[in-house]
């Protein structure tokens, strides 16, 4: 495999900008909004995450459920949740992870995924660290189907 | 609905709605950052660089052209950086013609390299208060950043994991 570019990833003092605010604003709707069936995408095919780095566990708004096909009301952990990744965009996906926990920094990625209901869809991940006290603690971000 | 978390234990906490509503005012106000100054420990960070590895680097830097054609191997800015941020480390001045001379290019070209840090804000022209002929430059806050982090994160890292070996 090549090797990942660095213009993945961003320093933290390029974040403002990063996450558009329409795109911000779409996961609002989409939260109070429900496509006609499971699987299916809403119009505002966004949502925005956070994984809380003590224990992994991770927080959902209701557009990143659309776009994984899950039920809205659906428990999943992270290690269920990687396994809809294609292999290579798993493995570009970790390492940009690991990157951006290592050395503070955010990063940007267009991933293909097979979602619940079987549909492959690329969407691109766009992913920034909170820190305290100069360390990792959680991630957050966006993921929106492109 | 609450929060799943891998051992399946269910923490009562804010009712999902909540949760998301945080993170998205959360992603809303780092979207709104561009009207609001970037916090100071972000732009400033700006961690120790060992002068060791810094003059391994230039050392590098300046070997290529041992091996392989010079003029093939143009690095202007590269150099002008390394030798701000030795500078800077040693405590010291570094004038536009010294900066133009160890850019290994032609003076002109060299002169138009600097502009661009310039332009790029990653260094900034004083003016020598001793010679009115001959300004010094520096790193900025943004381009000392950069090159530290730049040295912490991947060239003290990769040698230390080497050293380990």
């Amino acid at each position: 495999m090549e090797p990942l570019a660095l213009e993945h990833t961003w320093p933290l003092t390029d974040l403002p900008g990063r996450f558009e605010l329409d795109f911000v604003l779409s996961c609002a709707v989409t939260d109070i909004t429900s496509p006609p069936d499971v699987g299916e995408l809403n119009w505002h095919h966004v949502g925005c995450w956070e994984c809380d780095l003590s224990d992994n566990s991770l927080t959902w708004s209701a557009g990143v459920y659309d776009i994984f096909g899950l039920p809205r009301d659906s428990n999943i952990n992270r290690e269920e949740c990687v396994t809809f990744y294609c292999e290579e965009s798993r493995i570009k996906m970790e390492r940009l992870r690991a990157y951006a926990i290592k050395h503070r920094r955010g990063f940007t990625l267009d991933v293909d995924i097979r979602s619940a209901v079987g549909e492959e869809r690329r969407i691109r991940l766009i992913a920034a660290p909170i820190c305290r006290d100069n360390r990792v603690v959680r991630l957050h971000g966006l993921k929106l189907i492109i | 609905m609450t929060r799943y978390t891998p051992d399946a234990k269910r923490v009562a906490q804010l009712p999902l709605q909540g949760k998301v509503g945080k993170i998205i005012r959360s992603l809303a106000k780092s979207s709104f950052e561009h009207a609001t100054p970037v916090p100071e420990e972000l732009t400033n960070f700006a961690p120790e660089v060992s002068e060791e590895a810094l003059t391994r680097s230039i050392e590098a830097w300046r070997e290529r052209s041992s091996y392989l054609p010079r003029e093939l191997l143009a690095d202007p800015v590269w150099g002008m950086l390394l030798e701000l941020l030795q500078a800077e480390v040693q405590d010291r001045r570094v004038s536009v013609s010294r900066l133009c001379s160890v850019s290994e290019v032609a003076p002109s070209a060299a002169v138009r390299w600097l502009k661009a840090l310039e332009h790029q804000e990653l260094a900034v022209r004083r003016i020598a208060p001793q010679d009115a002929d001959d300004d010094f430059v520096e790193l900025s806050s943004k381009g000392r950043s950069a090159l530290r982090c730049y040295f912490h994160d991947v060239v003290e890292s990769h040698q230390a994991l080497k050293a380990q070996r």
